[in-house]
């Protein structure tokens, strides 16, 4: 037995011709004697041939934001229906509930993985009969010209409760005053087990030669994992029928063209492209909105030539998709709308962002605020699709 | 219904300060809200009455302290009545209580100079004390005035908008 690099420096050196490389069946012939688990790598066929693409696999490429469950800024579980608290998930749900919660892999569990992770997220589904509920897990790309045309390929790794189906399927969303949204693309079920299992389907997104994209740059396309359909959904998740139960997902990427094994980026990377869409002042862990420190707040002075406005002295570290929602928070307290200063840390003055832009926001009123003070808050900026 | 409050700029709920940018999730679905009925957005509410009250106290506070500072008259000579003057008053008071007799050139404000002495000062004195009650009665009129329309609306006397507009009305120019 020999591992790949020993095989390819063999190669290399002669010791293998390299017909048994790039031989009559073409690129990816490996010989059966290789060891693929050794190296994350899928088991040659019968006759030796490997998918190439895992041959000229690269770091990175993945366009889904975050498929690694890294970032929860706003929470570990959630129960709401809409983004979060996945960072960069969107977690739907109507007349049947879910409870969404981020899991840790013990040290180990991620062995036989393309890449280790540290989390993944967990849906518990409790299913409601009902035509138009359902419950659903989404991950929205920005630009939904970036996919249109081309064939996407969408791996994850899935795990449920007991043997079952989930669905997925694309939607193109051309952005407000854009062109009808496109619902349904690739529906098709995909069988899990409670064993982690890797998935890979592929899916044909439509040209949008003719269609319009709104002005207002948040057209997107949404790949959809479907847990629970009522009937109204059955042709956009291969009537995947209505079902309660533990659904588990890990390590998505998608990409333009075949699959490619993940790898997980690394963490400032992961950062600076979640920062486009959610950014927080708040400590790491810091769940916005409870007490914390007073450490990374922005702080805003007052100018007299306009009163009732104390303005910012500093921006978003990362500029962000487009302006963002803004809330404010007191350093000490944690009270929402509120800042404060720290000559009097534990008084909460009433504030409340505007100014907006996709770089900071420029000034905080509603409260009174004094001259020569300084006032510090910290912030939430949500630019999510 | 959801109300949202239009600040201008941007739109408020429940602390969400959401951007009127068209790329901004939160105010696209608002917008949707909004059309399909299910959401209103209300225009930014005025300061409260305790708020516009605590607004005018603090003009006619102002008023009264730059009357208080601006200086007065004595047979038309304009003398200082700033803090720094205050005080110079003050040691001349010690002064003449030491030494009746004691006379010296005074600077009475910005390029006025006069010859300081007991029978001037007594003059100074009165004027300025004189000086400093109207400052000081005029603010605690317009005072009464701002809690007199307060307590009216604790009595039910006088409805908020009303108080809004009375408070508005009162002086905060010294006369």
């Amino acid at each position: 037995m020999s591992t790949l690099r020993d095989w390819l420096r063999r190669e290399l050196q002669g010791i293998i011709p390299r017909d048994a490389l790039f031989g009559p069946v073409g690129f990816g012939r490996l010989p059966t004697s290789v060891t693929a688990a050794a190296n994350k790598l899928p088991a040659p066929d019968a006759a030796g041939a490997l998918d190439p693409s895992w041959l000229v696999a690269k770091p990175g490429g993945n366009l889904a934001v975050d498929g690694n469950f890294d970032f929860w800024l706003e929470g570990i579980s959630g129960t709401l229906s809409g983004v979060g608290p996945d960072t960069m998930w969107a977690n739907g749900h109507l007349g049947s509930t879910k409870v969404v919660s981020r899991q840790t892999f013990a040290l180990g569990d991620t062995d036989g993985f393309d890449d280790s992770a540290r989390y993944y997220s967990r849906t518990v589904v409790t299913s409601v009969a009902g035509a138009g509920n359902y419950a659903c897990k989404v991950l929205r790309l920005e630009g939904v010209h970036r996919t249109a045309g081309r064939r996407l390929a969408l791996s994850f790794r899935g795990r449920v409760d007991s043997a079952r189906n989930i669905a997925v399927s694309c939607r193109q969303y051309f952005g407000t005053g854009g062109s009808a949204e496109v619902l349904g693309i690739g529906s098709q079920v995909v069988a899990l087990s409670p064993a982690w299992q890797k998935r890979v389907v592929t899916v044909d997104i439509p040209s949008a030669a003719g269609k319009t994209i709104g002005a207002g740059g948040n057209d997107f396309l949404a790949v959809y994992f479907w847990f629970d359909a009522g009937t109204s959904y059955a042709t956009e998740t291969a009537n995947l029928g209505q079902q309660s139960g533990t659904f588990d997902l890990a390590q998505v990427k998608l990409e333009i063209g075949q699959a490619t094994p993940y790898r997980a980026p690394h963490p400032a990377d992961a950062a600076a492209r979640v920062a486009r869409y959610f950014q927080t002042s708040y400590p790491a862990g810091v769940i916005p909105g409870t007490a914390a420190t007073w450490g990374g707040t922005l702080k805003f002075d007052v100018n007299t030539s306009e009163g009732g406005y104390a303005y910012a002295q500093s921006g978003f570290p990362f500029k962000m998709r487009a302006a963002p929602t803004v809330s404010l928070y007191h350093p000490q307290t944690g009270s929402l709308s509120k800042c404060g200063t720290r000559y009097t840390p534990s008084t909460e003055i009433a504030a409340t962002a505007s100014d907006i832009t996709d770089n900071g926001f420029n000034r905080i009123s509603g409260g009174s605020y004094a001259l020569s003070n300084v006032y510090q808050a910290h912030y939430v900026a949500d630019a999510r699709l | 219904m959801l109300q949202y409050i239009d600040a201008g700029d941007s739109l408020t709920l429940d602390g969400m300060c959401i951007p009127k940018d068209p790329g901004n999730r939160h105010y696209d679905e608002t917008l949707a809200a909004v059309e399909a009925g299910e959401a209103e957005i209300l225009p930014a509410p005025g300061p409260t009455l305790a708020a516009v009250a605590a607004a005018k106290l603090a003009s006619i506070q102002a008023e009264k302290c730059r009357v208080r500072d601006g200086g007065f008259f004595v047979g038309g000579v304009l003398f200082d009545s700033d803090q720094s003057a205050r005080t110079s008053y003050l040691e001349l008071v010690l002064r003449f209580q030491v030494e009746p007799g004691f006379s010296t050139r005074w600077k009475a404000s910005a390029g006025v100079w006069v010859e300081m002495n007991a029978a001037l000062f007594a003059q100074v004195q009165a004027a300025g004390t004189s000086h400093m009650q109207a400052a000081f009665t005029w603010q605690e009129a317009r005072d009464a005035e701002v809690s007199a329309i307060l307590a009216a609306v604790a009595a039910g006397t006088m409805t908020d908008a009303e108080a809004r507009t009375a408070v508005e009305a009162v002086s905060t120019q010294f006369e």
